[in-house]
């Protein structure tokens, strides 16, 4: 399906940006309730980060991959389609004019489509993991790798070693072990906090059904004598043209060094910020998640007509955003006037609200264990921090004590934001330093500000446009 | 820089084997992976140099967010290759030194 079939005018009544568990979750249930549905996403097809590929596996039925992601992944997709929503692969959304019209790369082609309401359902982005010589070739993320075995069944050269905190990573362990894939280490990094202070969150994390799913992860690293390095304190690329080794320090400060040709790192997930700061969400600081997300609907200030699910909206992963898909589908619904009361959906709803609210309890633990040391997120000065335009962790602390107060000054001095990533691989860092150096928090000093195009767009992608006033506004600076 | 990176395919590809370009040099791909996965599984995972130091930029993230995996693309740049889909006779440059522009 390339194509909603329908003219380019027609007005949508939800167009959807991901199709993750989020986004097919509202699909499900505005289409399910007659509401013209257009789900966009930039993969190939849709499932979104867990559920990746899942209707078009290489592996058979769940192997190497697991049941759960096979079964559940296939399901969803199958509803989605079922309800009528449509659905566009390959459409990488880079903005979104005050009036709605949404704009895409569609298959490499500007197109644009409009709607009522939009929902930013884009899910989350591995936090960045600034450690000297992470710029080396070898050096990937443990989400590239699940990625690239997912999509393709493809896994990079050994040996290999896995490094940092995080469920994903024992995922992948997993995975690789029923793959017959070799890691020749993971090193598990120092967490922040101790994780005790996590443990009046356990009971509901253990009632929330993630609890079981994340044991049998633990296991099977265990079972297949992966070796595991525990409270690692620093980790450095190391090699000439390419990664060559690894070289890491525990507790006792004493260096080692694990001949390596391919380094992935991870320290969890946090809400990809970029389009909905461009669109004007307001956002807030999450400490316990150390990242910023969006402000919960109804804030002041939050664009009209403009919802954000998912871990979009706060990292709450893929149990969470489902959920929370379905009742901002059920408020979009409600909203139009198209629901029904009764008491049947009444029980639904209430029944709906106790496992979210159960699910982000259980979340608190997880926040609390995979936090990673807030020197790793702070990192020594000579750290290259921004990989498109080498800057280092130094230059923002002294940009930081000569005055800057917040990254959008540092951006102009040093140009750390302003590469073509737009500050996904260093927003997070500057802000967590500039903090750092003049004793804030970083609730006070920000995060750099973020303008549409929210992706590489071409003057063929802005000709496409919508040519009033509003729209013109929305992509210009100033 | 080719033969250490050579990425492996563990399960039998599902599409059928095309051929594209990657700065002039013929490859072989299957239809159905992304233009990054087929330049790391040919063993040209390089996607451009940045300046002033000249580091190689290769695929990091594979999910859009990194933008190391800039492209061009017939003709038309700024393609994230992890995103973009491998076609028969597709052409790919690089801003390598001494290939595309
Ligand atoms: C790399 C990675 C791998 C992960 N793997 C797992 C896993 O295996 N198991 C697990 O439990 N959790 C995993 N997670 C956590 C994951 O975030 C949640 O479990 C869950 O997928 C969140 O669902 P969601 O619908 O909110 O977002 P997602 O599932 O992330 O879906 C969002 C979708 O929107 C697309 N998108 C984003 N921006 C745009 C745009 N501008 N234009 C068009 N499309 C866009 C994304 O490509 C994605 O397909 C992973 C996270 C990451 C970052």
């Amino acid at each position: 399906m390339t194509s909603s079939g329908l003219p380019d005018d027609t007005v949508h009544d939800v167009i959807i940006i991901g199709a993750g568990p989020a986004g097919l979750g509202v699909a499900a249930v505005t289409a399910g309730a007659g509401l013209l549905t257009l789900v966009l996403d930039e993969n190939m097809h849709p499932g979104g980060q867990i559920y990746r590929a899942a209707s078009h596996s290489p592996f058979p039925q769940g192997q190497v991959l697991g049941k759960d992601y096979w079964r559940k992944g296939t399901r969803m997709i199958r509803r989605a389609y079922a309800s009528g929503a449509h659905i566009i692969p390959r459409a990488i959304v880079w903005g979104i004019t005050p009036d709605h019209v949404v704009m895409a790369r569609v298959d490499g082609q500007p197109r644009r489509f409009a709607a009522r309401c939009v929902v930013l359902a884009g899910g989350a982005m591995e936090r960045p993991f600034p450690i000297p010589g992470w710029t080396l070739p070898g050096v990937m993320t443990v989400g590239a790798a699940q990625t690239m075995l997912k999509a393709s069944g493809v896994v990079p050269p050994t040996p290999m070693v896995i490094a940092g905190r995080g469920p994903l990573i024992w995922l992948l362990a997993a995975q690789y072990r029923r793959a017959g894939q070799d890691i020749a280490a993971i090193l598990i990094t120092a967490a922040d906090r101790q994780w005790w202070k996590g443990l009046a969150a356990l009971p509901f994390f253990l009632l929330s059904g993630d609890a079981w799913y994340g044991l049998r992860l633990l296991a099977s690293a265990v079972m297949h004598r992966v070796p595991v390095h525990r409270g690692v304190m620093s980790i450095c690329a190391e090699g000439t043209a390419c990664l060559e080794q690894v070289r890491w320090s525990g507790k006792n400060g004493q260096d080692k060094v694990l001949p390596a040709r391919t380094l992935l790192l991870h320290h969890g997930v946090v809400p990809n910020p970029n389009l909905a700061m461009a669109l004007g969400v307001p956002h807030v600081w999450d400490r316990a998640q150390a990242s910023f997300r969006p402000a919960p609907a109804g804030t002041a200030g939050y664009p009209d007509g403009i919802v954000c699910v998912g871990d979009a909206a706060g990292i709450g992963g893929s149990r969470l955003a489902a959920l929370g898909g379905r009742m901002a589908g059920q408020a979009i619904v409600a909203a139009r006037g198209r629901s029904r009361r009764n008491l049947l959906n009444w029980l639904h709803s209430v029944s709906m609200r106790a496992r979210i609210a159960l699910a982000r309890r259980g979340r608190m633990f997880v926040d609390c264990m995979f936090r990673p040391a807030s020197h790793f997120r702070q990192p020594a000065d000579e750290t290259v921090i921004c990989r498109c335009e080498g800057v280092i962790a130094g230059q923002v602390r002294s940009a930081a004590r000569e005055g800057c107060i917040g990254p959008n000054q540092a951006k102009a001095f040093l140009r750390c934001g302003m590469g073509p990533c737009q500050g996904r691989l260093c927003g997070l860092t500057v802000s967590d330093l500039i903090a750092q150096t003049r004793d804030r928090d970083p609730a006070d000093v920000g995060y750099l500000n973020q303008r549409l195009p929210a992706r590489p767009a071409t003057l063929g992608d802005m000709a496409a446009m919508p040519a009033d006033s509003a729209a013109i506004r929305a992509v210009t600076p100033g | 820089m080719t033969d250490r990176f050579r990425f492996r395919r563990i399960v039998a590809p599902a599409g059928p084997r095309i051929t594209f370009t990657l700065d002039g040099r013929v490859l072989e791909a299957r239809l159905g992976d992304s233009v990054a996965v087929a330049m790391m599984l040919a063993g040209y995972p390089a996607c451009g140099s940045l300046p002033p130091t000249g580091r190689v930029r290769v695929p990091y993230c594979l999910m859009g967010a990194c933008h190391e995996c800039l492209v061009r693309v017939d003709g038309r740049s700024m393609h994230q290759a992890c995103l973009l889909p491998v076609r028969t006779g597709m052409c790919i440059e690089t801003d390598l030194e001494g290939h595309g522009s």
